[in-house]
């Protein structure tokens, strides 16, 4: 177990970097099938049926990814300064934060693998794609979830990181 | 109140108060009722993808992206030289230069973070370099940032009318008059701080020069033209216009003007996708919430409580302005939009608020907390950008919050202001 646990951070910096990707192609994706979409409507006059449904694929994707990469990067919005008001107590109200958002991902990841199978052989409506492909997102998201914020309670970032916030 | 009623009133409250992210805290409140209440665990899974799969909500990432490609690419910096040769030789002309092209770099971009970030990184050094005051300088900046949510396309305003099932167009355009007439007295606080405290003025521009700068800002300018004029003749879709002007800003940037570079665009791309998965964690997480707020009626019995109470429609408005002032301050303005949405609504209809202009206020509202102190957004943009301490701002911003609170209740108690350009066919 200590040898799995030390790889953590190592595996955690390959994901983040693996989710950048994705998203970055993800996005490109969505951008391309939009663009498209205009494209054909306005110069060839012919509407297409897939390009909405590949889209929202993508965006939930990204969404579930990037809001996992928040648990790492530390970006989601919350409110730090009452804590905070603690004095030294606050390191612990912290840490028990980060259990709190280890769990949710945990749950997460097993309520989505729940949904993944109570849905499975269902298809989208337009493309008639395996419906697993949208409904995967969940419990990978919550799996990630759950490894950035097991990382954060080992090793808890520094204070001054951990109450930035990031504009909307 | 049932147990999941309590969990998810007070046991919410709670782990936000505890500093649980606002996403994660909407999370446990719904897994804490789907142990509690025997509820099948699927339902958490369900809602989080369900509160992604929505069309309209896919415009927020690409006007996320919009903005960041015309900043990278040079536009902002155009629009300013551009309203620089216009005003800078009226008394506190610089400041105004802040104001008039947040007011165009708003309707090209969503979020008022973003607008802040844009203009504040160019002009709040310029201006302390020509003798503004510093903090002056900021709380401008800061202020102009209200913009954004307001002059469509406005992030906010897609969110409402997600939650409200409105028409997102016509909401964009009830924004529209609000944020002139904020833009408006802005410029006033812009004159009258810099007539008391003789900030010199610059020289007027030639005829020349003015040409060279709008000649220069061209492509800044049909930007936004493009994106309302698509929504408004009908030719896209808000999140349609959001796809088609990031084309455009891609265009212009990498083939016409050649400020962006091919390399630097997953850059781009990825801290567009983090400003919107703040946004959109809170939205698709308030989902699954929504749902069970919606199942234990919280909404309907409060608003139902409250109208017992309170029998003008006026004193529920102002009550409303009130509770929503307060409460940015202490809460972030999208989670309390997703969050009390159903009541609020619940509420509107009640007491006969015709819905878009119910949109407006809410609107109006969220924006001046994003420049609010003591944790409105933008305040934290211009902070970071001026270095100066929280207290320093807030003590400038006082003016410019006065003018925006007198166009809330303008917006508020004459809904004839608001609607004034939604057309015949209402």
């Amino acid at each position: 177990m200590p040898g799995v646990l030390a790889s953590l951070p190592l595996l955690n910096r390959r994901l983040a970097a693996l989710i950048r990707v994705v998203v970055t192609a993800a996005v490109t994706g969505m951008l391309v099938a939009l663009a498209l979409q205009v494209f054909m409507r306005y110069v060839l006059g012919k509407a297409l049926a897939w390009s909405e449904e590949l889209s929202l694929l993508l965006f939930s994707w990204t969404m579930l990814l990037t809001l996992a990469l928040g648990v790492r990067e530390g970006f989601h919005v919350r409110i730090a300064g009452l804590v905070e008001r603690l004095g030294p107590a606050a390191t612990q109200v912290f840490r028990l934060v980060d259990a709190a958002v280890l769990f949710a991902g945990g749950y997460l990841c097993w309520s989505g693998i729940q949904y993944v199978i109570e849905t499975s052989g269902s298809t989208s409506a337009a493309i008639a794609y395996p419906i697993e492909f949208l409904y995967t997102a969940a419990p990978i998201s919550g799996l990630v979830i759950a490894l950035f914020a097991l990382e954060r309670l080992i090793d808890p970032p520094a204070p001054a990181a951990a109450t930035q916030q990031e504009p909307v | 109140m049932s147990n999941t009623g309590w969990i998810l009133t007070f046991g919410f409250a709670l782990l936000v108060m505890a500093g649980v992210p606002f996403t994660f805290a909407l999370m446990l409140a719904v897994i804490a009722c789907l142990i509690v209440a025997d509820i099948p665990s699927v339902l958490l899974a369900q809602t989080l993808v369900a509160g992604t799969q929505s069309f309209s909500l896919l415009a927020i990432p690409f006007f996320m992206l919009a903005g960041e490609l015309m900043t990278a690419g040079g536009l902002s910096q155009r629009l300013i030289d551009a309203a620089s040769v216009l005003v800078r030789h009226v008394t506190g002309g610089l400041a105004m230069v802040t104001v008039l092209s947040a007011l165009v770099f708003s309707a090209i971009s969503g979020s008022a973070p973003a607008t802040t970030a844009a203009i504040g990184s160019i002009l709040i050094p310029a201006m302390v370099a020509r003798g503004y005051d510093k903090a002056f300088a900021t709380a401008t900046a800061v202020s102009s940032g209200v913009l954004g949510p307001l002059i469509p396309p406005s992030i906010a305003f897609v969110i409402w009318g997600v939650i409200a099932e409105q028409s997102i167009a016509r909401l964009f355009i009830s924004g529209i008059l609000p944020g002139i007439a904020i833009a408006i007295g802005l410029l006033v606080v812009c004159y009258l701080h810099a007539k008391r405290r003789n900030v010199p003025r610059d020289p007027r521009a030639s005829g020349a020069e003015i040409r060279t700068a709008i000649g220069r800002a061209k492509w800044a300018l049909a930007a936004p033209a493009l994106v309302l004029g698509g929504i408004y003749s009908g030719a896209f879709t808000p999140t349609e216009a959001a796809v088609v002007s990031c084309v455009y800003a891609l265009i212009i940037g990498l083939f016409v003007e050649r400020r962006l570079q091919w390399r630097g665009l997953p850059a781009i791309v990825t801290r567009a996708m983090r400003v919107t998965a703040i946004v959109m964690a809170i939205v698709a997480a308030s989902h699954g919430f929504g749902l069970l707020v919606a199942q234990e009626q919280i909404a309907t019995k409060l608003a139902a409580t409250l109208a017992e109470h309170v029998d003008q429609r006026w004193v529920m408005l102002l009550g409303l302005n009130v509770c929503f002032f307060v409460l940015a301050a202490v809460m972030d303005e999208i989670a309390i939009m997703v969050v009390l949405g159903p009541i609020l609504i619940t509420l509107a209809n009640k007491f006969g608020v015709d819905p878009i202009h119910f949109g407006a206020i809410i609107v109006t509202n969220v924006a001046i907390g994003m420049a609010a102190p003591p944790i409105g957004y933008c305040l934290f943009v211009g902070m970071a950008i001026s270095g100066l301490k929280l207290g320093e701002v807030s003590r400038a911003i006082w003016p410019h919050i006065l003018v925006m609170l007198i166009v809330l209740m303008l917006t508020t108690y004459v809904p004839e202001f608001a609607l004034a350009l939604q057309g015949r066919g209402r």
